[in-house]
């Protein structure tokens, strides 16, 4: 066995047979189709990509508003009324 | 051969073709046969060189903005993306590669030789070829069976320009040694 099949045609491929395989109209559907799918594709990309910066800010807003709570404990207990408190018990 | 200003209103159809996909019936129309042929060439299978063929349409229209001007015809983009088509075939199905060549083509390119044109030598040829690197046949298709100039095969093929011709010359070096035949149109009779 070689490296490549060679074949010998006795006979040249005609017009006629070729024609029978050329739709031009198939050829506009197919690349719609595509365009299509790559709109739907794109669209859905932003959408993920929106999605995620979204829940990114909604993350960021939550352990801000938990970081607030924690200092305002903070400052409630460091009062100069407590420390006296603390300090005369 | 194509004109430098028919190469350009090609490039021009071409261009259009990416915001009105309609204008690119003209060059599928005048370029089909010739690619299903090359394709045909080397599969030997005219369901698979249909469905080859429209893809390498299909392709081209789709990247028709990607298309630079190298003052190649526009076909040779349409070879290009054919032969890469063609080697993504038989990369996926891993079955050996097919060549199918004309025998009408071989005859008016082999003018006969002191050893005269019988059906051994078609053997003994066919043999020969086999055994050939598949870079060699594609450029020898390319040349004698596509009458494509070394700057054409060099943008097909993605090599240099004298790369082709050194493969070309290389193949044909090594027929004429084993066959003492002379070929028409490479010069070198």
């Amino acid at each position: 066995m070689g490296r490549n099949e060679i074949r010998l045609r006795r006979q040249l491929m005609s017009s006629g047979r070729i024609a029978r395989h050329r739709n031009y109209t198939e050829l506009m559907r197919q690349h719609d189709k595509e365009v299509r799918l790559k709109r739907v594709l794109r669209v859905f990309t932003y959408f993920l990509i929106i999605l995620f910066l979204l829940i990114l800010l909604l993350i960021i807003i939550r352990w801000e508003g938990k970081q607030s709570a924690k200092t305002a404990f903070l400052k409630i207990k460091a009062t100069p009324e407590v420390i006296t408190r603390v300090l005369t018990d | 051969m194509l004109s430098d200003d028919e190469i350009r209103q090609e490039y021009a159809i071409l261009k259009q073709s990416g915001k009105n996909p309609a204008a690119f019936g003209e060059l599928y129309e005048k370029y089909y046969d010739k690619i299903f042929n090359f394709i045909y060439r080397q599969t030997d299978d005219e369901d698979l060189t249909a469905d080859l063929c429209s893809q390498t349409f299909l392709n081209a229209l789709k990247n028709s903005h990607r298309f630079e001007f190298r003052g190649v015809p526009v076909s040779s983009w349409f070879y290009r993306i054919a032969a890469n088509e063609v080697n993504k075939h038989y990369r996926k199905e891993k079955k050996i590669r097919v060549f199918s060549i004309e025998e009408v083509k071989v005859r008016e390119l082999i003018e006969q030789g002191a050893e005269g044109w019988d059906e051994e030598l078609i053997q003994r040829l066919l043999n020969y070829l086999k055994e050939l690197p598949t870079d060699m046949l594609e450029v020898l298709e390319l040349r004698f069976f596509e009458d494509k100039d070394f700057k054409e095969i060099a943008f097909i093929l993605n090599i240099t320009e004298s790369g082709a011709k050194m493969r070309t010359y290389r193949a044909l070096d090594r027929l004429r040694k084993n066959f003492n035949i002379s070929i028409k149109y490479d010069g070198k009779k």
